[in-house]
């Protein structure tokens, strides 16, 4: 089994990884190769969106999923940003339509 | 990497460079342009397709076990002492869970939280160190007074309540009886 790598700028916004933990598992939008990956060959960044545990708040987080190195590196906890929100439907369509 | 692996709230450290590199990454990824490059491909899911496949990966390389113990403790511990609490799955009769429901929503309060005072209770009961006997005792004299009142003329021309107290004494008795012979 891999392991998760919790970047310091994830908590940033103060969220509790519990929380985006919890995001993450109950997507109700996931978007692979959202954002790149920067690294030559290395994993792309992916776009969770989904609620916190106790179902107040919805939390954008992005995460490199490395299935090779079996990590899950997060990056990015923040509470759902309307723009991204916007961005994430745009992308969904965009790629239905490819 | 020590040979105890990390629960999945803490995980593995990042390196000074690894900071600097996700650091980057974040601040990019808050701009209002950040988003996928042109001619990008992946999965774009959403609802219950989208939660099915970021579960089914994230469990594969982490694991459910630790990912399901690492979103219960989100929750405030029940304990004292902290720590994780315990869950059971309990299945009631119908009228049982009518009942429970009822009774929660009357007292405002959650049917789980009845049940936890159900078993405080019961444990209580059937522990070996005599206030069984004390609870055991005072629920006795509790039916026995409930008979007495059932049994009185003037409890009986209110005839609803008389019977329904009449049914509470054989109630709280069965339940005395399974209590003592259990």
């Amino acid at each position: 089994m891999g392991t998760t790598r919790w970047a310091e700028s994830a908590d940033k916004h103060g969220i509790d990884r519990a929380d985006a933990v919890h995001a993450m598992r109950n997507a109700r939008i996931l978007i692979e190769a959202f954002g790149p990956s920067r690294v030559e060959g290395g994993a792309p960044v992916n776009l969770y969106i989904g609620q916190t545990i106790d179902q107040t708040a919805m939390l954008e987080v992005l995460a490199v999923v490395d299935r090779a190195a079996q990590s899950v590196y997060i990056f990015h906890v923040m509470p759902l940003r309307p723009s991204m929100y916007a961005r994430a439907k745009a992308v969904i369509q965009e790629r239905k339509d490819q | 990497m020590s040979d105890t692996k990390p629960d999945a709230l803490t995980g593995e450290p990042l390196s000074d460079e690894e900071e600097a590199f996700y650091a980057s990454l974040a601040a990019e990824a808050e701009s209002d342009d950040y988003g996928p490059e042109a001619g990008s491909t992946g999965l774009a899911l959403e609802g219950d397709e989208a939660a099915a496949a970021a579960r089914a990966e994230l469990d594969a390389i982490i694991g459910t076990d630790e990912l399901d113990a690492a979103t219960r403790r989100g929750r405030p511990s029940l304990s004292k002492a902290g720590g994780a609490s315990p869950r059971f799955q309990v299945r009631l009769a119908a009228d049982q869970g009518e009942a429970l429901a009822r009774r929660a929503a009357g007292e405002a309060r959650k049917p789980a939280e009845l049940l936890r005072d159900g078993a405080t209770v019961y444990l209580r009961l059937a522990a070996d160190d005599g206030a069984g006997q004390i609870v055991a005792a005072a629920l006795e004299e509790y039916a026995a007074r409930l008979e007495q009142e059932a049994a009185q003329p003037e409890r009986r021309a209110a005839a609803p309540s008389a019977r329904s107290r009449a049914a509470l004494a054989r109630s709280v008795r069965s339940d005395l009886a399974q209590l003592i012979h259990h």
